[in-house]
């Protein structure tokens, strides 16, 4: 994989927070925003083929998958970094996630500093 | 005192026991017969054993012109059952200490089962004497009443008016009136033995009234204490009990804790306002599972029952474990004044009644538990609405007006159009949250006529989602109904639309309002993508829940009928024409 900055896949069922995510994000610079996807379907084909290193996921789903998504995503090896993002949070629900496989569980709050802190640190 | 000229020569003769074969009128004879005959006519009037008493006692005194007539039942064990007497006014009754005790010629009688005659009664040896107070009796006429051969009473006559003594005609008119006397005597044991077999059977019928009507409480009712408040009252009444009170487990532990009381209005029974297992009455039947019965007095309490519910009176307690799946889940008592023994039969059915009553409880704790998670899975929704909707849209513009500001500098041009979505995106965020809080809003007055109101729901539901909405209605019928039923259809119909906005997917709707074969027939139908009507469980989380809870709660049969790709409707079927 080339070295640079990191290759960044955002699934959410809501059109508008993914497209103002992926436009955010991409000003950054730090990292590289290489797509985005309503339906786990195509996220988990999109990660496969475009060597992505780090997912931001909106953990609750309509369809209730949000958790296995993570799971099935960081089932690899070569598994991406997960970030879970939320719009409120539950001590489950954050318990659950870091059991999925999430490195981190993150509010949706205006703070990209705080985002990108959780998106650049080492994997782990 | 006593005149000593008086002999007592005639107490032989009256010894002569047996009809009467040649009666001795000296005077008027037909007259007395005829007296005799209609006194022992009158004496089947009347079946009531006092009633029948009274008249022999009354016919006694008439036909021999006695001054004082009595009648005395014996009880078997050589006293007086009961003693009626004729002649002595209330003064006189009230000045004699105590009725006669059947030690002197009134056992006598008794004992020989032979008439006595005697001109001076105190002369007899085995007179006993008068107590103090007593009137003064001189001629004596006692003749004895039995039923096949066994004495079921006497009569005695003192005090011939006009005469000096009583005489053997006189003896033998009696003694035919104590014949017919002891006939109607049985007559009116046996009338009160059947009398007796009714009130039995009167009870019985009350207690499977009781034990009917309690099966059917306990599988409708949800709300507890009206239910339990409603059994005591019907169990103290029925066993005559002064007060009864029923205490319940804590939810969360093994602590008996009072909810409903009656007849102790004034004190607590108890010394303790809750009871853990094992402790006192209650906690003993908690811990056996076992009725108890106990005799207040004697048992003693000290620890837990208050003196002054002794002092009140109260002897007996009873007490019934409430039995579910085999678990004491409350406790039922009784409080009687004084003694009160308790049949094996009451026993049974009381803790019958206690294992009924446990199964409500049950049902009604379980019914609590489920209202729990539904609360819970309705706040749930509410927290997953937000998040689809509004903080998501919300958030999503804070992170437009995040970029533009970055682009504020290098990219003005693309910084203000940015901006210019957020203000958009805003405003949509705001009639979102409009159109959610109308969805909140549970009460609306609805109108007069419910069909005007189902127009209207269409027509807002319509212009919210962009699905159509038809109305029928028959003519004037939405006038018709009573306001509850008006009210609880209206938000049934408006629950159905908040469901098919939200999960059907639909692009028409149908509300229909109908009478049909003595029912109001409410439909709500659409073509959305339905959902499996089988998978009975998201009933409680669902909107639907609450459509059915209304319709039950106005006496409606409530259908919800749905397929996956099908549609769902709604029905509410509502009988009419009859007091609900």
């Amino acid at each position: 994989m080339a070295v640079g900055t990191p290759r960044l896949y955002i699934i959410d069922e809501h059109g508008p927070v993914r497209r103002a995510l992926a436009e955010r994000l991409s000003r950054v610079g730090s990292v590289t925003v290489v797509g985005d996807a309503a339906e786990p379907s195509q996220a988990v084909e999109a990660i496969h083929t475009d060597a992505i290193d780090i997912v931001l996921i909106e953990i609750k789903r309509s369809d209730g998958l949000g958790l296995e998504l993570v799971r099935q995503i960081t089932a690899p090896p070569d598994a991406p970094k997960v970030i879970v993002l939320t719009t409120y949070p539950t001590d489950w629900e954050e318990a659950a996630a870091k059991r999925a496989g999430a490195a981190a569980y993150v509010l949706k709050d205006l703070d990209a500093k705080e985002l990108l802190r959780h998106i650049l640190a080492a994997p782990g | 005192m006593y005149n000593p000229s008086e002999k007592s020569v005639t107490e032989k003769k009256p010894r002569k026991p047996g009809p009467v074969k040649r009666p001795y009128f000296s005077s008027e004879p037909s007259d007395r017969m005829r007296r005799l005959h209609r006194a022992t006519l009158s004496l089947y009037t009347d079946l009531s054993l006092d009633g029948t008493l009274r008249r022999i006692v009354q016919a006694a005194r008439d036909l021999t012109q006695a001054r004082y007539a009595a009648l005395g039942v014996p009880d078997g064990q050589g006293g007086q059952l009961m003693f009626l007497t004729e002649g002595l006014s209330a003064a006189e009754i009230a000045h004699i200490p105590h009725p006669p005790i059947g030690v002197g010629l009134i056992g006598e009688v008794y004992r020989s089962g032979r008439s006595i005659r005697l001109p001076d009664l105190s002369r007899h040896p085995r007179s006993s004497g008068f107590p103090a107070g007593h009137p003064e009796m001189k001629s004596f006429l006692g003749v004895p009443i039995s039923a096949f051969g066994r004495p079921v009473g006497q009569i005695y006559l003192t005090e011939r008016i006009g005469g000096a003594e009583f005489t053997e005609e006189d003896q033998a008119l009696i003694e035919m009136l104590a014949a017919h006397a002891a006939a109607a005597i049985e007559n009116a044991r046996l009338y009160r033995q059947v009398q007796d077999r009714e009130g039995e059977l009167a009870a019985r019928n009350r207690e499977l009234e009781l034990v009917n009507s309690l099966s059917t409480a306990v599988s409708t009712a949800i709300e507890l204490e009206p239910l339990l408040q409603g059994i005591l009252d019907r169990v103290v009444t029925l066993f005559g009990a002064k007060a009864g009170e029923v205490f319940l487990r804590s939810e969360d532990g093994d602590v008996f804790v009072p909810v409903i009381q009656r007849g102790m209005a004034d004190e607590a029974f108890w010394a303790a306002s809750q009871f853990r297992v094992g402790e006192g009455f209650v906690g003993r039947v908690a811990e056996t599972g076992k009725a108890i019965w106990t005799n207040l007095a004697e048992a003693g309490e000290p620890r837990f029952l208050r003196r002054s519910v002794i002092d009140a009176g109260f002897g007996t307690l009873v007490s019934v474990p409430l039995l579910a799946r085999a678990q004491v889940v409350g406790v039922m008592s009784l409080a009687f004044l004084g003694e009160r023994p308790l049949r094996v039969d009451e026993l049974g059915l009381l803790e019958a009644i206690g294992a009924g009553v446990g199964v409500a409880v049950e049902n009604a704790r379980l019914y609590r538990q489920a209202r729990r998670i539904a609360v819970l899975e309705e706040r749930e929704r509410i927290a997953m609405d937000l998040h689809d909707g509004i903080i998501q849209s919300i958030y999503a513009v804070g992170l437009t007006l995040d970029t533009a500001k970055i682009m504020l500098q290098s990219a003005p041009g693309e910084s203000e159009s940015a901006m210019r979505q957020a203000i958009e995106r805003l405003n949509s965020v705001i009639r979102d949250i409009r159109a959610y809080i109308l969805d909140l809003q549970p009460s609306r007055v609805p109108m007069a006529d419910l069909a005007e109101g189902l127009l209207q729901l269409a027509n807002e539901f319509r212009a919210n989602t962009l699905v159509e909405a038809e109305v029928r209605a028959d003519d004037g019928l939405g006038r018709t109904l009573d306001p509850a039923v008006r009210s609880a259809m209206f938000h049934i119909s408006q629950e159905a639309l908040a469901n098919v906005a939200k999960h059907a997917r639909a692009s028409r709707v149908w509300l229909s309002l109908r009478g049909e074969d003595g029912l109001v027939v409410l439909q709500v139908i659409d073509n959305g993508q339905g959902f499996d009507a089988d998978a009975a469980t998201p009933l409680l989380g669902h909107g639907l829940s609450n459509i059915v809870e209304r319709g039950h709660a106005i006496g409606a049969i409530v259908e919800i009928a749905s397929h996956p790709g099908d549609g769902t409707t709604v029905t509410v079927r509502l009988p009419v024409g009859r007091p609900a």
